[in-house]
């Protein structure tokens, strides 16, 4: 384990130098504090048409929402350069050349990426509810649990980018990725939503689509269900299944190919 | 009987186009210094890689220190410096070997005083705390060879160790290896430098196309072979075919014939083959060849195989 750490700490002060991160962040705390000015929804307030509880529930999931895509766009950023910049650079060879088992790389790799993921999403996250509180006065711990609700997103993000990364140029891996999370979770809102589904019978294309991706919009809905009644939850579990066995079988490609690859 | 701390078995490597082992066969014993010699694209590099699980042979075995080379658990035991060494650039000498160290799962002190005793060891003590991309490339080579040395390995295994060091800085290095080889420390080494082989090494071997040309100590190497030559009068045909039979390297300019005995022939054999041909001998001169002579004429025989 000592060992693992030990590629996990290098590879957060490798990932730590990288500037991207950094715009990325901004572009996110801009985001944050952009929601102070939702002016037409006082408009709103003060015409009646909307209560100061909804105004409050609705700028919270579109800032946690904007959180949420933001970590996703950062475990893309970080995991697509993570293995392949050791592979190009051949700085991967004085660590794989000790006794160390390559499974343990890419745990080490994949903490450390995680590591900074998850530290900026609750470096985020305790902003974000600092700043409801300043304006409401109120302080709602389940932001919180929205972020452990879909902390499995992720760590499946990462690890699939990783895996895709070994196999194709690393910006596809990433783009593919986050192209199978807009897509599960477009899909998600179709099957999920009691509403959409009065009006909308899915094809045949459509569910095996929907059954064959992972259920990242599944556990995304779930994770948003922990803040508002408006999102659906009866799928929650399911879904967290689905992306546990998703992330098995992730892991064993991915050591499949790295045991396989020639360095 | 001493054991063998490298053998390679009937090592193949095919890459799309090319081989570059051909079933290998190879014996380091313990405690020697090896050197493997060979032009470049010769295999060198790539029996290195395989040794230490870089690489996957297509076929054949490679045992380190009598265990499987893809055993991780070995290379506890080994220290290796590759022929281009890559360090994260954005840390410092200490900080690289501290890493180095942990990988090798040394506690904190023990990281701390090997770390420091390697960095002596190479003359890097003073830039510990720079940054590596701030180093020279004879700083990286040498920092390569502190974290080869940070585990006391029982083998060492170095490939082109003097590519990109000054004079001086060779010599260092070239002294660092003769103390460890009297502690027993067994050390392979890959280059195409002769001359650095030739004066660390116990035994050579020499690959062309991945096919081991030739292998011994330096005396056993030198002794099998005579380069001879000779001055005849009235050289013909028939006679350069026979002695072609008993030597490699025949070149004949006017009436000189230069030539490599073959094995174990006697020198003896050249005056009666040339008196029975008809010709008639001016004179004879012999010489044992330099290891650079056996380089060159055990790489070109390779190539006249092929």
């Amino acid at each position: 384990m000592s060992k693992i750490l030990a590629i996990a700490r290098i590879t957060v002060k490798a990932e730590l130098r990288n500037k991207l991160i950094y715009i990325l962040l901004a572009i996110a705390l801009l985001f944050l504090f952009m929601a102070r000015g939702c002016a037409p929804a006082k408009i709103n307030i003060e015409k009646g048409l909307i209560s100061a509880d909804q105004i409050t529930q609705a700028g919270m999931l579109f800032t946690f929402n904007c959180i949420l895509f933001w970590g996703l766009s950062l475990c893309g950023l970080l995991a697509m350069n993570a293995m392949p910049r050791e592979l190009d650079e051949e700085t991967i060879v004085l660590t794989i050349t000790k006794p160390v088992k390559r499974s343990w790389f890419l745990a080490g790799k994949f903490l450390g990426t995680f590591f900074i993921v998850f530290i900026n999403l609750i470096a985020l996250t305790v902003g974000f509810a600092l700043f409801f509180y300043l304006r409401s006065g109120t302080f709602d711990p389940r932001i919180f649990a929205v972020l452990a609700a879909a902390t499995p997103n992720f760590i499946l993000v990462i690890s699939l980018v990783f895996l895709l990364s070994l196999v194709l140029p690393r910006a596809i891996g990433a783009l593919l990725t986050l192209g199978i999370y807009a897509t599960s979770l477009w899909l998600s809102v179709l099957f999920f939503f009691e509403k959409v589904r009065a009006y909308w019978e899915p094809s045949l294309p459509t569910r095996m689509l929907h059954y064959a991706l992972p259920q990242l919009g599944g556990v995304h809905l779930y994770a948003l269900s922990m803040m508002s009644d408006a999102f659906p939850s009866s799928m929650g579990m399911w879904s967290l299944i689905d992306i546990a066995a998703y992330l098995i079988i992730i892991w064993a490609a991915m050591l499949l190919v790295f045991q396989r690859k020639a360095l | 009987m001493t054991s063998a701390a490298i053998q390679a078995v009937q090592l193949t490597k095919h890459y799309a186009k090319v081989r570059a082992l051909d079933n290998l066969n190879l014996e380091v014993r313990e405690g020697e210094c090896f050197g493997l010699l060979g032009p470049n694209g010769a295999g060198k590099t790539t029996l290195i890689k395989i040794l230490v699980h870089l690489i996957k042979p297509t076929s054949g075995t490679a045992l380190i220190l009598n265990r499987p080379a893809t055993d991780e658990r070995i290379r506890q035991q080994i220290g290796y410096l590759p022929e281009k060494i890559k360090i994260l650039p954005f840390l410092t000498g200490s900080e690289f070997l501290d890493y180095q160290g942990r990988l090798y799962g040394m506690d904190g002190g023990g990281r701390k005083s090997s770390a420091e005793a390697c960095l002596k060891r190479v003359n890097m003590y003073d830039g510990r705390d720079r940054k590596i991309g701030e180093y020279s490339k004879g700083m990286v080579q040498r920092l390569g060879l502190a974290q080869a040395l940070l585990n006391n390995p029982r083998l060492l295994l170095l490939d082109e160790p003097a590519a990109g060091l000054d004079p001086i800085s060779n010599k260092e290095m070239r002294d660092i290896l003769l103390r460890l080889k009297e502690k027993g420390v067994t050390i392979f080494i890959n280059s195409h430098l002769l001359s650095e082989v030739e004066m660390i090494c116990d035994r050579v071997a020499i690959l062309n196309r991945g096919k081991l040309a030739g292998s011994g100590t330096k005396e056993e190497l030198t002794a099998r072979t005579t380069s001879v030559e000779l001055k005849v009068e009235g050289i013909n045909d028939r006679l350069l075919e026979k002695i072609k039979e008993v030597a490699t390297q025949v070149a004949v300019e006017s009436d000189t014939i230069t030539l490599s005995l073959r094995g174990n022939e006697p020198i003896s054999t050249l005056p009666e083959i040339i008196i029975n041909h008809g010709a008639k001998l001016l004179s004879l001169n012999s010489s044992a060849e330099s290891l650079e002579d056996i380089f060159y004429r055990l790489v070109k025989e390779t190539k006249d195989d092929e």
